[in-house]
C-alpha cells in the first residue's frame, strides 16, 4: 500500500504530540499556578491586614482598660468609695490582729554513723 | 507591476516607519537606560513608604507592681484641605467638638491656602495637623462622623466628578497619621510627681520625615529614659492612589521593642498615707514647704518621697518652677538639731565620751570665741544622753570640742554629707560642708549650723544609726522588667559604709529613744504600740534675726528591730499658735505617717497588748525583715 504512494503522508508521532501536551500543559500550570499563588499572596494580605486592625483595636481597648483599671485602685479612689459606701473601714487596732507565730526550723537529723 | 509612484510611496511610508520607531527607540532607551536611576528613584518614592513603629515606653511601676506612669497609642489627627472644597466650615462644625477644639480656629486651619511652588505654580496645602495625641476612640467617633458626612446634591444624579469628590471628602480629607504617637499618662496624678518626673513632646527629623518623640524631662523618666524608650523598628511599603497600604509588597518589616518597665521601692499606699498627711499639716501649720519621706533602713529602700508643693504631671501647661522643684534632694539647708546625732555618735565611736558622762550645760548660756552659745531652755550638767534628749545646743558644743576638727569633719563626710547620697534623681545637690573652719565652728557645727545638708541626706544619716552603724545607699528602682513582666535586671540594696561600730549604734538608739519621751523633744511622735527613737531639729533660717526657722523630725521604729525610717521637715511653719518646733510641728505628722505605716505594712509592736512576753523564747517574726505583706487580718468597725 504504502509503495503506490496513496498513504504518503508520515504518520503523527505520538510521542511529539505527547511532547506538545505536556509542554503547554507545563506552560498553562505555570500561568494558572503563578495566578493562583499571586491571589494567595493578596489573600493573604487582606487577612494580615484585617489582624493587624483587630489587634490594634484590641491593644487600644486593652490600654482603655488598664487605664481604668489603675483609675480604680488609685488610694484616694478607693478611700472615696469606702465612704461612698459608708462600710466604715478603719485600720485595724494593734489589739484587733491576730499573728500566727513561724514554726521553728527544724533541727538538722543527727548524722548516721 | 508596480509604477514608479506606488514605490516612491512604499518607500516614503518605510522611513516614516522607520523614523516612529526609531523615535520610540530612542524613547525607550532614555527612559530605560539614560534616565534610569533617577526615574526608578522617583517611581519608588511615589509609590513606596517607610513606617517608623514606635516601641511603647515602658511603664513605671511601684514595688507591688501598681502603675505609676503608663503610655497609650494616640493618634495624630491631620487634614488634606484640598478635598474639603467649599465644606471646610461644615466639616470644622462636625468634627471640632469631637476634637475638643476651638470651631472657629479648626475651620481656619481646614481652609485651602494657596501658596506660590518654586516652578512658579500655584496650589494649594494638602496636609495640616488637626490635633496631636488624639485618643483611638475620639479618632474613631470623628471618622465615623466624615463617612456620613451627607451629600448636598439630592435633587439629581452625582456626576462622576461628584461622586469622586464626596469619597474623597469621606474616606481621606481628614486621616491620622500612620506613624503611632504617644500619651505619657500618670493614673495617680500628683502622686510621687516628684520622683516619676515628666516627660516633653518633641520632633524628631530623618530622611524620611518627622516624627513624634516623647522625652524625659525630669525624674526617672529622665534618668531612665534610654531604658523606657525601647527600640523603634520600620517597615518598608508600597501604598496606592488611595494612600492605602499594599500589604502584599512589604519589603521590610522590623517590629519594635518595647522599653523596659521601671520598678520602683516606692509603695504606692505608703505614698499616699505620706502625702495625705503633709498634704493635711501644710493646711494646718501653713509652711512655705512641707516634706517627708519614709525608707527601710535596713536596705536603704525608699518607700514614699514627697514635697509640696508638687505638680501633676498629666497637666504641665500651668506648672510654676516651685512646683517642680523636689526641695528633699535639690535644696540644702542648716540641719539644727538633728545633727547632734552626728557628733555624739562620733564621740561615742571614738570612746570620748560615754553615755552617762556629765557635761555642764552652763544654764544656758556659754561664751565661746566671742560669741555666746543658747539653750532653749537653761540646763545645769546633763549627761551625753540627756544632751541628745534635752537637744541642749551647748552640751552638743562641749562634745565637738572635745572631738576636735579633724574627727568632726571625718564623721560628718562618713555620714555622707558633703556628697550626693547617688539617689537615682536629678539635680541632687552635695550640700556644703565648711571649708575655712573659724575659731566657732567647732561649737557650730555640732548643733547644726555653718553646714548646709539636704533632707535625703539627714536621712540615711539618721538611718545608718538605725541599722546597726552600716549607712545604705538609697534605693528607688530596684528592678527592670521586660514587656512581658519577666525581671531583666535586679538592683540589690548597696552598703556605703560602716560609719559607726554596731555597739555604738546601738547606744545612740538607745539616746534617740529618750527623746520621745515626755523628758525629750519629741513626745509628739511616740506611738502607743512601738517604741520611737528619733531626734528633733529647729534651725534658724540665716539671717537669724529674722526668726524664720526650718523645723524637722527624724525617726525610726520598732526602736530596737527599726522597720521603717521616716523624716519629716518644714520650711517656715506657720502654726496658729506660734509653735515652730521641730518636736511641735513635725513630731505629730511623723506620729501620724507612722501610725498608718506600721498597721499596713502589719509591724508587729515591740510594746503595748500585742508586744512579745518577755523571754519567751523566740520571738515571732512576721513582718520583721521581710517583704511587707497586706494585712490579712479583718478590718474590723
Amino acid at each position: 500500500m504504502a509503495r503506490d504512494g496513496k498513504d504518503s503522508t508520515p504518520p503523527v508521532a505520538v510521542r511529539t504530540v505527547v511532547k506538545a501536551f505536556l509542554l503547554s500543559a507545563l506552560i498553562i500550570g505555570a500561568g494558572l499556578g503563578y495566578v493562583w499563588q499571586k491571589n494567595l499572596v493578596f489573600e493573604l494580605a487582606q487577612q494580615r491586614s484585617a489582624r493587624e486592625v483587630t489587634l490594634r483595636h484590641w491593644r487600644d481597648a486593652n490600654d482603655k482598660l488598664r487605664w481604668d483599671y489603675q483609675q480604680m485602685l488609685r488610694p484616694k479612689a478607693l478611700e472615696e468609695r469606702v465612704r461612698e459606701l459608708k462600710l466604715g473601714l478603719v485600720a485595724p487596732a494593734p489589739g484587733q490582729l491576730l499573728r500566727l507565730p513561724e514554726p521553728a526550723a527544724e533541727a538538722p537529723a543527727p548524722a548516721g554513723p | 507591476m508596480s509604477n514608479p509612484v506606488q514605490i516612491r510611496r512604499r518607500w516614503l511610508i518605510v522611513i516614516l516607519l522607520g523614523m516612529a520607531y526609531s523615535g520610540l527607540a530612542y524613547r525607550l532607551v532614555d527612559l530605560q537606560v539614560l534616565r534610569r536611576a533617577n526615574l526608578q528613584a522617583e517611581v519608588w518614592t511615589n509609590t513606596h513608604r517607610i513606617l517608623q513603629l514606635e516601641p511603647r515606653r515602658g511603664d513605671i511601676v511601684d514595688s507591688r507592681g501598681n502603675v505609676l506612669a503608663t503610655s497609650t497609642f494616640v493618634k495624630t489627627v491631620c487634614a488634606d484641605p484640598a478635598l474639603l472644597g467649599d465644606h471646610a466650615a461644615e466639616v470644622a462644625h462636625r468634627i471640632a467638638p469631637l476634637l475638643d477644639m476651638n470651631e472657629a480656629e479648626l475651620g481656619l486651619k481646614l481652609t485651602p491656602r494657596p501658596h506660590e511652588r518654586e516652578d512658579g505654580q500655584t496650589v494649594t496645602n494638602r496636609f495640616v495637623v488637626l490635633k496631636h495625641k488624639v485618643p483611638p476612640d475620639v479618632w474613631q467617633a470623628v471618622h465615623d462622623s466624615m463617612t456620613n458626612f451627607p451629600s448636598h446634591i439630592v435633587d439629581r444624579k452625582p456626576t462622576k466628578a461628584e461622586k469622586a469628590f464626596y469619597h474623597g471628602l469621606r474616606y481621606s480629607a481628614i486621616f491620622v497619621d500612620p506613624s503611632d504617637d504617644q500619651l505619657r499618662s500618670y493614673p495617680n496624678g500628683h502622686l510621687a510627681s516628684h520622683i516619676l518626673g515628666y516627660v516633653g513632646d518633641g520632633e524628631r527629623k530623618d530622611s524620611h520625615g518627622t516624627y513624634h518623640d516623647i522625652k524625659g524631662l525630669e525624674g526617672i523618666e529622665a534618668m531612665l529614659d534610654q531604658r523606657m524608650s525601647g527600640t523603634r523598628g520600620w517597615r518598608v511599603t508600597e501604598r496606592d492612589g488611595y494612600r492605602r497600604e499594599r500589604v502584599e509588597y512589604r519589603e521590610e518589616n522590623v517590629e519594635p521593642r518595647d522599653g523596659l518597665h521601671v520598678g520602683l521601692t516606692l509603695d504606692l499606699v505608703i505614698q499616699g498615707i505620706l502625702e495625705s498627711a503633709l498634704a493635711e499639716a501644710k493646711d494646718k501649720e501653713k509652711p512655705a514647704y512641707i516634706s517627708g519621706m519614709v525608707m527601710r533602713p535596713k536596705t536603704g529602700e525608699i518607700l514614699a518621697m514627697c514635697s509640696l508643693p508638687d505638680f501633676d504631671p498629666n497637666h504641665m501647661e500651668h506648672t510654676t518652677a516651685d512646683q517642680l522643684r523636689n526641695r528633699l534632694i535639690m535644696d540644702y539647708h542648716e540641719p539644727g538639731s538633728t545633727f547632734k546625732i552626728v557628733v555624739i555618735a562620733g564621740a561615742l565611736n571614738e570612746n570620748l565620751v560615754h553615755l552617762t558622762d556629765h557635761i555642764n550645760c552652763e544654764n544656758g548660756h556659754f561664751l565661746y570665741a566671742g560669741r555666746i552659745l543658747h539653750d532653749s531652755s537653761p540646763h545645769g550638767d546633763l549627761t551625753v544622753e540627756g544632751v541628745l534628749m534635752k537637744s541642749s545646743n551647748i552640751g552638743a558644743a562641749k562634745i565637738g570640742m572635745i572631738m576636735e576638727r579633724p574627727r568632726l569633719d571625718r564623721y560628718m563626710r562618713d555620714f555622707g554629707f558633703g556628697a550626693p547620697t547617688s539617689i537615682l534623681l536629678p539635680h541632687e545637690t552635695p550640700g556644703l560642708m565648711p571649708r575655712n573652719w573659724t575659731k566657732d565652728s567647732i561649737v557650730q557645727i555640732p548643733m547644726g549650723q555653718g553646714v548646709s545638708v539636704t533632707s535625703l541626706q539627714m536621712m540615711m544619716a539618721m538611718g545608718a544609726l538605725a541599722n546597726k552603724g552600716v549607712l545604705m545607699r538609697p534605693l528607688l528602682v530596684d528592678r527592670l522588667l521586660d514587656a512581658g513582666g519577666n525581671v531583666v535586671t535586679r538592683f540589690p540594696p548597696v552598703a556605703a559604709r560602716q560609719v559607726v561600730s554596731e555597739a555604738t549604734a546601738k547606744l545612740m538608739v538607745e539616746a534617740l529613744k529618750t527623746v520621745v519621751t515626755k523628758e525629750g523633744t519629741a513626745v509628739r511622735a511616740a506611738m502607743e504600740n512601738y517604741t520611737v527613737a528619733g531626734k528633733t531639729g529647729t534651725a534658724q533660717k540665716v539671717p537669724y534675726a529674722a526668726h524664720k526657722w526650718y523645723a524637722s523630725f527624724a525617726g525610726f521604729f520598732p526602736a530596737d528591730n527599726p522597720e521603717v525610717c521616716i523624716y519629716i521637715a518644714m520650711d517656715e511653719p506657720h502654726d496658729p499658735a506660734g509653735l515652730h518646733q521641730g518636736g511641735q510641728v513635725c513630731a505629730p505628722v511623723f506620729k501620724q505617717v507612722a501610725e498608718k505605716v506600721a498597721s499596713y505594712l502589719n509591724i508587729k509592736p515591740d510594746r503595748g497588748m500585742d508586744a512579745p512576753a518577755p523571754a519567751a523564747g523566740p520571738a515571732p517574726v512576721a513582718g520583721q525583715g521581710k517583704t511587707p505583706q497586706p494585712i490579712k487580718t479583718a478590718m474590723l468597725r
